[in-house]
Order: structure tokens, then C-alpha cells, then sequence
């Protein structure tokens, strides 16, 4: 795969286990090898060993909300690029998450094939903005 | 006011107070039977109706029933012999508003008018009212119920995504059953895509406008109508657009307007798909400051009974399957949360125009998001 999706570091984090199981499976089958938390305080339990270059995210959990998970990503790894998944956000919400720095925002139900553009994407941003955080650092 | 009929087989009489009353800037009509009273109900509303309960021919409560059948808004004054008082009493039980004994006298004609056009406005305005309140409250019903539906309809779509999947793996390709499976479950997945556009369309009810833009021109609600001028013409329909060019622009984002505007046009295209006629749209601007944009079709009209219920989420007089009832109910939700008025003016067999009226200063803009 030349489209920067091998061995990316991704994590799902949604707390209707269903669905998150079912999509990992999905992008598995699509060559990804996500990890996957049911609610924010596991996502950065995982992080904390092994910080993911791209981050799926449900809006909507119990505890940690989404937001709240973000901010805290973002604050802690600002190389992570956040995808926002949602059922239930506003505009507002949306606003907000971009603000905090999310490079996506999508709502559910969401078709596989966008997911995986955007999940694309924010690879391809990651890896730029790793490379330029090495090249300064140098 | 407008819209005073009078009924009196006292020929002198009848015409003589409607002069009286036309003196007064009031819209008055004559009529002098109780036959040619409905005819002329039927032709055009009354706000009042000033009926002689004692007239020769059809019965003067039986009109005034048949009357208020077919005019349900219409405020009703009797004029009474004293010899059938007994007729105006029962007339009140059936609804009037008052009577009158004859020969009554002209002055006191004219204030029962006015009283009676004064209640019919306060009795609008509060049935106006119930009903703006029904609809956001069926408006906000419907979108907490697309809500709760969106989350399983995400894990159908996921899941059936899945079985797509993994019925591509080599274990199927022998299986006698995959093509059998492969339908099926494309076909739970298409009907799965087409809740979920219901949701969306549902979401966008009761939704605040999108964020002020630059607003409308003129030129874009005319775009929206070129868009279905193809349609249009394999309908047989013709467009009409009377939109003046120098129109202000409209303070409201073109996102919102396009999309109630593009409702109504398809609406109307929809109700001429047998037999074509005339599609008009126009942009006209009223004395009060407020613009209105009309979209008329010639098409078969809105039974009288359904209007009442036409804006309505998940009401439709189309077949099952080919319209969500969702249409109008939007456009009812955008055009309130701008501080306007959409309603519908339609008899039946003569078409149909609706009419969304908007503030267009900007103090009534905002802070109106309901």
C-alpha cells in the first residue's frame, strides 16, 4: 500500500462495542490494523503506550466525552490526527471540535468508503506534519 | 376587513347596506336567496355573513349550515322577523354570532359587522397560534425520533457493509447461494440508506437557519427554477417567473431559501405530472416591507378538508413510498425560524399557490430561531 495507510498507528474509540468491533473487522479486511477503546479513559490508556498517528472518535460516551478526549489528545499528542464520528452533534459540536483541532468531522451513518478517505487523509497529514516536526528539530 | 356578504331577499335593502358598508371601506356583496348565497360562498370566502334566516326557498338555518360547511372561518349575523325569533335562536346554537330583529337599524348593522370581523381575527390569530405549537412540537417529536433511529441504522449499514465484505472472500465463491446473498443484503443496506435520508431530512426540522451568509439575490431563486426547467418541459409544464432583477437582496442565508423554494416547485411540478399546465414563480415586495415569494401551479389543488394539515411532518397526499410527508413540514420549520409565514391558497381544481412571506429588515432577522 503506497497510500500511507501501512502500519499506521490507529485507534477507534466508540462505546457502542457493536459497531466499533464490526468497523475494526471492516478496515482489517482493508489491510488496517486498528486498536480499538470502548470509552475515552481506555483510548488514552492505549495511547499512553502507543501514541496513534490517527484517532477515530464517537462523539457521544458515557465519562470522558469526545470533546474531552480531544482536547486531551490534542494537548498531549499534537501529531494525532482526530477523525470526529458522530449521531448526535450539532453545529455546534462540529465548530467546537474543529476549533480544538479535529481534522474531520462526519456523522453517522457514515458509508465505509468515506471513512476510509478520510482516515487516508489524515494519515497523509500526519506523516507531513511528523516530517516537518523532525526536519525542525534537527 | 374585507369580504361582507349579504344575504336579504329585501332586494332594496340588501343593496343598500352593502353600499353602506362599501362607504365604509368594506368589501360588500349582495346576494338575494339562500341558493344564490352558496353559490356565491363557493365562488369566493366571506369573513361576515349577513343572512335573513326568513327568506322564501331553502330554509335559512339549512344555508347557513351548508354555509358554514363550506366556509368553517365565516362569522354569521342574523336578521329575523319577530315572528320567527325562534329560527335566529336556533341559528346562535348552530353557531352564529348575532342577530338582529327587522328592520334593523342600519348603524347597528354596521357594528355587529365590525365586532364580528374583530372576532374573527382574534379566533385566526389563536388558531394560528395552537397551530404554530402543534408543528414545533411534531417537528421536535419527529427529529427526537430520527435521532434514536440514527443510532441502529449506523450498526445496520455497518454490519450489512460487513457481510458485502466478507461474501467477497474466496470460502463463497463456490457457494450455489451468493448471488442470492449478495441481493439480499444489498438490498438491506439500500432500504438501511433510505431510513437514513429520512433521518437527515427529519434533523433538518425545527433546524435554526445556517449561519447568516450574504444572503439571497433575486438571480438565485431564478436559478432554482432553471434547475427543473428540463423536468418541467417533459411534463409539458410551462415556467413563468416574474422576479424583478433589481430586487433587494434577501437577508437570509440561500442555502435555507433554495431549499424551501426547491420544495415548493417540485411540489408543484409533481402535482402536473398528468397533464402539464402552468408553473409561476414571483418575487414581489409588500407595502409593510416584507417580501414575498409565490410559487403557483395549475394543477388539481388541495382538497379544503387536508389544507389545515398540509405542513405537517409525515403528512402526504402522494402514494406511499414516493413522498416522506417531510417536504413541507421543512420548508414550514426554515421559513418560521426566519420570521416569516408560509401558507397555502387552493380550491380544489384550480390550483395551488403557495406564499412565504419574509420580514426584510434586519431587526426581524434575528433572535428568531424558535
Amino acid at each position: 500500500m503506497s497510500d500511507h495507510l501501512t502500519g499506521l498507528r490507529l485507534l477507534l474509540v466508540d462505546d457502542e462495542e457493536g459497531f466499533v468491533t464490526t468497523l475494526a473487522e471492516r478496515l482489517e479486511l482493508r489491510g488496517l490494523a486498528p486498536r480499538v477503546a470502548l470509552n475515552g479513559e481506555q483510548a488514552l490508556a492505549l495511547a499512553t503506550e502507543e501514541p496513534p498517528q490517527v484517532m477515530v472518535l464517537d462523539l457521544r460516551m458515557p465519562g470522558m466525552s469526545g470533546q474531552e478526549v480531544l482536547r486531551a489528545v490534542k494537548g498531549r499528542w499534537p501529531l494525532t490526527e482526530v477523525i470526529m464520528l458522530t449521531g448526535h452533534g450539532s453545529e455546534q459540536d462540529r465548530d467546537a471540535c474543529l476549533a480544538l483541532g479535529a481534522g474531520a468531522y462526519h456523522k453517522k451513518p457514515l458509508d465505509l468508503e468515506v471513512l476510509m478517505d478520510s482516515i487516508r487523509a489524515a494519515a497523509r497529514r500526519n506523516e507531513e506534519r511528523a516530517g516537518k516536526a523532525q526536519a525542525g528539530g534537527r | 376587513m374585507t369580504g361582507v356578504l349579504l344575504v336579504d331577499d329585501e332586494r332594496d335593502f340588501a343593496d343598500l347596506l352593502a353600499e353602506r358598508l362599501k362607504a365604509r371601506g368594506l368589501d360588500a356583496r349582495a346576494v338575494y336567496g339562500g341558493q344564490e348565497a352558496l353559490d356565491s360562498l363557493r365562488q369566493e370566502d366571506a369573513e361576515v355573513v349577513i343572512l335573513d334566516v326568513g327568506m322564501p326557498g331553502m330554509d335559512g338555518l339549512t344555508v347557513m349550515r351548508k354555509a358554514r360547511e363550506m366556509r368553517p372561518l365565516a362569522e354569521f349575523v342574523l336578521l329575523t322577523a319577530d315572528s320567527n325569533l325562534d329560527t335566529a335562536v336556533a341559528g346562535m346554537r348552530l353557531g352564529a354570532r348575532d342577530y338582529l330583529r327587522k328592520p334593523a337599524d342600519l348603524e347597528d348593522l354596521i357594528r355587529a359587522v365590525e365586532t364580528a370581523g374583530h372576532r374573527r381575527r382574534d379566533r385566526l390569530s389563536r388558531l394560528r397560534m395552537a397551530e404554530t405549537a402543534k408543528l414545533a412540537a411534531l417537528g421536535e417529536l419527529a427529529k427526537g425520533v430520527a435521532h434514536e433511529i440514527n443510532n441502529p441504522l449506523n450498526i445496520m449499514i455497518n454490519e450489512a457493509g460487513w457481510i458485502e465484505d466478507l461474501l467477497e472472500e474466496k470460502e463463497f465463491e463456490a457457494s450455489p447461494h451468493k448471488a442470492e446473498m449478495v441481493r439480499a443484503v444489498s438490498r438491506i443496506h439500500a432500504q438501511a440508506e433510505r431510513c437514513k435520508a429520512i433521518t437527515g431530512k427529519l434533523l433538518t426540522l425545527r433546524r435554526a437557519p445556517e449561519i447568516q451568509g450574504l444572503g439571497t439575490t433575486p438571480q438565485a431563486l431564478v436559478q432554482v427554477l432553471e434547475q427543473r426547467r428540463a423536468r418541467a418541459e417533459s411534463l409539458g409544464v410551462t415556467l413563468a417567473a416574474e422576479v424583478p432583477a433589481d430586487f433587494p437582496v434577501l437577508p437570509f442565508p440561500a442555502a435555507d431559501l433554495e431549499l424551501v423554494l426547491g420544495h415548493l416547485l417540485d411540489n408543484a411540478l409533481d402535482a402536473m405530472e398528468q397533464g402539464g399546465g402552468t408553473l409561476r414563480l414571483a418575487l414581489r415586495r409588500e407595502e409593510d416591507g416584507h417580501a414575498v415569494i409565490e410559487v403557483e401551479d395549475s394543477g388539481p389543488g388541495v382538497d379544503p378538508g387536508l389544507q389545515p394539515r398540509i405542513f405537517e411532518p409525515f403528512f402526504s397526499t402522494k402514494e406511499v413510498g414516493k413522498g416522506t410527508g417531510l417536504g413541507l413540514a421543512i420548508c414550514w420549520s426554515l421559513v418560521e425560524a426566519m420570521g416569516g409565514r408560509i401558507s397555502l391558497y387552493s380550491e380544489k381544481g384550480r390550483g395551488a399557490r403557495f406564499r412565504v412571506r419574509l420580514p426584510l429588515t434586519d431587526k426581524n432577522t434575528d433572535g428568531n430561531n424558535g
